[in-house]
């Protein structure tokens, strides 16, 4: 019998987490790429929980009424997109708080899912199982890295799209014309506007982006961590995204890094749960939740975008 | 306005419901019926309204000082936890002693509970929205653990807490209803909270750092005690709505006793805007709300999760409905705005 | 006055009359510039310069008057309009994104990527002398070379005319100098440049024309050859001397110390340097200078709400220096901010509430935690009674009374509470005829009750009229202090702008 810690170190042990933490830091990261611009552009989605729950649950039912996964994903896709059309009329057009409308997208996403399933339910009988998920594909020669391989280069394709999204997203923000925009309009919208860009139009846009790809994030659990939906799926992890967008400084480069280190921290207790019944396994599960906590408590000297948060007039 | 708010979301969710394929006006009668039509249903609006009242005030208290309290649903869920411990530990005491003694430890330990975010706000001007959020998640998992592990009645099949002393009860009000004590202590804190701010230097203080931060440092106001103070006060208040659930309604804690308990209780704060007394009206209304439509389509099983959407869309209302209210005042302030420059 | 006969002017302004709220800014001034031409316009505070060219740029629209654009007449509906025919105003305050380079603040909006305008920006900044390295954040500029980047940004679109609006108030002597030079290679290309100041010597060195404003009218136009800086001074502030209703009164002990006070601005630049005076009981010392010279961070650093970096501050024998406001309070220091709608005001708050402000936990108004509200009430009445404040009750929301009104509580407030030093910065800004008269009476009656007041004013007819003794402040340094009898408007006049003697 080896000592616990050397089993711990194992392969047998670490590789399987990180290969989940790698899976379950996709939805993170997706929907922290679509916040950390819509934060530069100035605009707070607290609702992004209920853009990927609402994700989850729209790619869920589209994948099963179309027989089909990738049009799922569009389902997921344009739930999230209209969530945030609301949140934009309501926040950036009628200069409404942002904070209050994230939570009502929140809790009313909260409230729909599961009233439509609990509809689905009780006229199908019992709650139908999805349409299955997106199997792991391997890419050649990558895969064969010892550790790193398997954890990055045997995922499903909503993985290798996140990873290409990060350097889309850094080139955008930090590279395009669009991107200047975005950054002036989140830190003075007064001197934007001064500049002849209209910081509101730039703000819809960048709301929108983040609604779409945290759809997408939704649909990353109905369609690839399992195939079937569970009320409340999402179990609060839009907002930890919240917490890595502002941990990550809001840098999509680091935002990769950080996601990582959450999901691996859940993913560790998923594991630790099974190899160490002993302790109990809420205990596992709220470890995630207590480390953004812990996290943001030190990360303290980030500077947000200086107008996060605040409405913005036109004509100043 | 509030009336406002409360049309437009009747008539989204009216418009929900119909896409749906139910009735909205069978519905909504139904709904009404389900809710005021006898004294037991009446008693139970009421009973519902409790908790929510209790989360509302919380989340209020500390609106008025800027600070986001949006932990409520997690601080309801510590109420109910102290609650329980309280009814099985000090089984020896009398209900004269018993019942204050575990509101107050539900009330201290759920503002403690509130105030790790607090003071991380205080001190390191650590967003708040966040830190409560995570501690919602936190609080629920602790709670699963409690019902699920060591507190786990055997003898019931369905998870949940062995049961708090007979002395632990709190006393029914109408024979014939479930219409327990707690109610009371929700109404009575509504005015005490009314009173709280109005009257005391300390709410004078926690409605200065919540309207403006500088003008409050100019008035010597310690913007870092008030906010301390704040989210230590919130958070207890709230856990009181959890110590009545336990006490009164239940007896024991459920799986999920609370769920969506704590967003109703802000929804009921917006739409009152956040005035201790309105939310008396409100939390009743959302009472109503979530009584109503239990009784509302053919038992289709729905739970409170199902019923938040109606709550989200109330929220969201009362976003709209200032607007629609800036209109008016804006004409009502002109005369009253002289020719002099500021 | 004698201007070259040129038919068609670079610019023109004819007629201009703007007025705000209560406030005739600007009275049918005409005003023109002509081709490289450095054209100084000179006045006090509130003289309606910078709302003369915020007019030229764009930003407001004239209640009546002309402008014409090399003869054409142009309506300007906004800044973007006036950039487009070639104004490029450079304000007092920076119109720049701190967290982007110098090359990205210029990009935004230009539809060119930072790479090409970073290599246009080297090139500008070296064919005009003006020092900036497009890569580097503006965070990280003083704000001399994040003047220069404002320069730069209005070159990039082509600026014909360029109007500066008080831009040495920003700058050490040597970048001055520099921009002195920027000017003078501007003006020999043929631009136009109008130079907003109230800095007398810098008017004269440059400026190929001054116009001088006074209280929104135009004064006159001289050419720095033809005139003194005490001529121009008197056009400034007027040479006549006006009436004192003062009742004399013999100052007593000593209340407020300063010595070798230092402290810094918000963005960490000095505001005060080795300040050091005191006041007596009964006397009005008045602190006369133009806004921006220190005065804000003084009066707050005397009221506690600000830190200082060096030096004492000591009331009644008692140092205070860096305590809280509260001890402040406490030692019988009333405070009236110049910031009345956030600070000396909760706007929120009832007349009523913020009667008591600073005061909740007096004995008067407050046992054991609990407001006394009758107490609260009663004392409300009085003060908006006594001082005259309109309101529809003292439990309306301080947002809908005027500012007039606004300042009279908040000296209502201040001026009733038993104190032995009353700091009143800028207390008359703003206000109309009668509201001004109220209040400086009522800071006569605080004088005669031997208390000790502290008045900062940008007004010299008020500072002669109220004060016994007048400390002119020029960048943070108290230049020469004189009894009020031995004090002489030019002479103080010329103390604002800088000038210590001759002249």
């Amino acid at each position: 019998m080896r000592s616990p810690l050397v089993e711990l170190l194992s392969q047998e042990f670490v590789l399987p987490v990180l290969v989940t933490a790698v899976m379950l830091a996709t939805p993170l990261l997706l929907a922290a790429l679509g916040e950390t611009l819509s934060e530069k552009s100035g605009v707070f989605n607290i609702g992004i929980e209920g853009y990927m729950l609402m994700g989850a649950f729209a790619a869920y039912a589209g994948a099963l009424v179309t027989r089909n996964l990738w049009s799922g994903c569009l389902f997921g896709v344009v739930s999230g997109l209209a969530l945030a059309l609301l949140h934009s009329i309501l926040c950036v057009t009628l200069g409404s708080d942002q904070i209050v409308s994230g939570i009502g997208i929140n809790v009313f996403s909260w409230g729909i899912t599961s009233f439509i399933f609990r509809m689905l339910q009780a006229t199908m009988g019992k709650a139908p199982m999805g349409l299955g998920t997106f199997k792991p594909v391997s890419i050649p020669i990558l895969s064969d890295i010892p550790w790193l391989g398997p954890a990055f280069f045997e995922q499903s394709i909503l993985t290798y799209a996140s990873y290409i999204l990060i350097f889309i997203f850094g080139a955008i923000l930090y590279r395009t014309q669009f991107g200047l925009k975005v950054r002036a309009a989140g830190e003075d919208p007064l001197v934007t506007e001064s500049r002849g860009v209209n910081p509101i139009k730039i703000r819809y846009v960048s709301v929108l982006i983040c609604g779409a790809i945290a759809g997408l994030a939704g649909s990353f659990y109905t369609l690839v961590w399992l195939s079937a939906f569970n009320e409340g799926m999402t179990a609060g992890r839009g907002f930890i995204v919240l917490g890595t967008v502002i941990v990550s400084g809001w840098n999509p480069y680091f935002t990769f890094g950080v996601c990582l280190i959450f999901a691996f921290v859940e993913a560790l207790g998923l594991k630790l749960q099974i190899f160490y019944p002993q302790i109990p396994y809420p205990f596992m599960l709220m470890l995630p939740y207590v480390i953004t906590i812990i996290v943001l408590a030190l990360r303290r000297r980030v500077v947000p975008p200086k107008n996060l948060g605040v409405p913005y007039k036109r004509g100043g | 306005m509030a009336i406002l708010a409360v049309l437009l979301g009747f008539i989204v969710g009216a418009i929900l419901i119909q896409a749906s394929g139910l009735n909205a006006l069978e519905a909504y009668s139904a709904m009404f019926l389900g809710a005021f039509s006898t004294s037991y249903k009446t008693a139970e609006t009421l009973i519902r309204a409790s908790p929510f009242m209790l989360a509302a005030l919380g989340f209020a208290i500390g609106f008025k000082a800027g600070y986001w309290n949006i932990g409520v649903e997690g601080q309801l869920v510590i109420g109910t936890v102290v609650a329980l411990w309280g009814g099985i530990t000090f089984t020896y005491l009398p209900s004269i002693l018993l019942i204050p003694l575990i509101y107050l430890l539900g009330f201290l330990g759920a503002g403690v509970w509130s105030l790790i975010s607090g003071f991380l706000k205080a001190k390191f001007g650590v967003n708040e929205i966040l830190t409560t959020l995570m501690m919602n998640y936190v609080a629920f998992w602790v709670g699963h653990y409690l019902v699920h592990f060591p507190w786990d009645d055997p003898e019931v099949y369905v998870p949940q807490t062995i049961p708090i002393a007979a002395s632990a009860k709190l006393p029914i009000l109408v024979s014939g209803t479930r219409l327990h004590a707690g109610v009371i202590v929700g109404l009575v804190s509504a005015f005490i909270i009314y009173m709280f701010l109005k009257k005391t230097c300390l709410g004078y203080s926690i409605r200065a750092v919540g309207f403006s931060m500088e003008g409050a440092r100019y008035g010597g106001v310690s913007v870092f005690k008030t906010l301390m103070i704040t989210s230590f006060l919130s958070g207890g208040i709230a856990g009181l709505g959890g110590v009545g659930e336990v006490l009164g309604a239940y007896h024991v804690i459920l799986e999920n006793l609370t769920y969506g308990y704590g967003f109703t209780g802000i929804a009921a704060a917006m739409l009152a805007l956040s005035n201790p007394l309105g939310i008396i009206l409100s939390s009743i209304f959302f009472g109503f709300l979530v009584t109503g439509s239990l009784y509302m389509t053919r038992g289709a099983g729905l739970t409170i999760g199902a019923i938040q959407f109606f709550v989200g869309i109330m929220i969201l209302a009362t976003l709209v409905s200032p607007l629609i209210g800036k209109i008016t005042e804006r004409k009502e302030l002109k005369p009253l705005i002289s020719n002099e420059s500021r | 006055m004698s201007r070259s006969t040129q038919k068609v002017h670079k610019v023109e302004m004819k007629n201009i009359t703007k007025s705000f709220p209560g406030v005739l800014a600007l009275d049918h001034v005409d005003f023109s510039v002509e081709d490289g031409e450095i054209c100084g316009l000179l006045g006090e505070n509130g003289a309606g310069k910078t709302t003369l060219m915020n007019i030229l740029s764009g930003l407001h629209r004239p209640d009546e008057g002309e402008i014409y654009l090399n003869g054409k007449k142009v309506g300007l509906k906004s800044p973007l309009d006036a950039i487009d025919l070639g104004v490029g105003m450079v304000h007092q305050h920076f119109m720049l994104i701190p967290v982007f380079t110098v090359a990205e603040n210029i990009a935004l909006g230009s539809g060119e990527p930072v790479s090409n305008v970073e290599k246009k920006v080297k090139e500008l900044s070296v064919k005009y002398g003006l020092k900036v390295d497009p890569r580097s954040r503006v965070s990280q500029l003083h704000l001399g070379e994040r003047q220069r980047v404002e320069i730069i940004k209005a070159l990039y679109k082509k600026a014909d005319i360029f109007i500066f609006d008080e831009p040495t108030s920003v700058l050490i002597p040597q970048e001055v100098e520099s921009l002195f030079s920027v000017l003078k290679l501007f003006a020999a290309e043929g631009r136009s440049i109008v130079f907003i100041t109230h800095k007398l010597n810098e008017a004269l060195e440059i400026c190929d024309e001054i116009t001088v404003l006074r209280r929104g009218k135009l004064v006159g136009s001289v050419e720095p050859e033809n005139t003194t800086g005490k001529e121009l001074a008197a056009m400034m502030v007027g040479a006549e001397f006006a009436t004192v209703e003062k009742v004399p009164h013999e100052p007593a002990e000593t209340v407020l110390e300063v010595k070798n006070l230092t402290a810094l601005r918000d963005d960490g630049l000095v505001a005060l340097k080795d300040v050091s005076f005191s006041i007596r009981r009964g006397e009005i010392f008045g602190i006369a200078g133009v806004a921006g010279n220190g005065q804000s961070e003084l009066s707050e650093v005397l009221a506690g709400l600000r830190k200082c970096v060096k030096g004492e501050v000591i009331v009644n024998k008692k140092d205070l220096t860096n305590t809280s406001p509260n001890k402040f309070r406490q030692n019988g220091v009333s405070y009236i901010p110049e910031e009345r709608m956030n600070v000396g005001l909760i706007l929120d708050f009832t007349v009523a509430e913020n009667c008591i402000l600073g005061k909740q936990h007096d004995e008067a108004f407050s046992r054991l935690g609990l407001i006394k509200s009758d107490e609260v009430n009663r004392h409300a009445e009085e003060l908006v009674t006594s001082y005259d404040v309109v309101t529809p009750s003292i439990d309306s929301s301080t947002k809908v009374l005027s500012g007039g009104n606004l300042q009279k509580l908040i000296v209502a407030r201040e001026l009733t509470r038993k104190s032995d030093l009353l700091i009143a910065a800028y207390p008359l800004r703003g206000l109309d005829v009668r509201a001004t008269e109220f209040v400086r009476q009522k800071l006569l009656d605080a004088r005669l009750n031997n208390v000790a007041v502290l008045f900062v004013s940008e007004d010299l007819d008020d500072i002669f009229d109220l004060s016994d003794t007048i400390a002119v402040i020029y960048e943070g340094k108290i230049m020469r202090i004189f009894p009020q009898a031995k004090a002489n408007r030019k002479e103080i006049g010329l103390l604002m702008a800088g000038v210590k003697e001759g002249g």
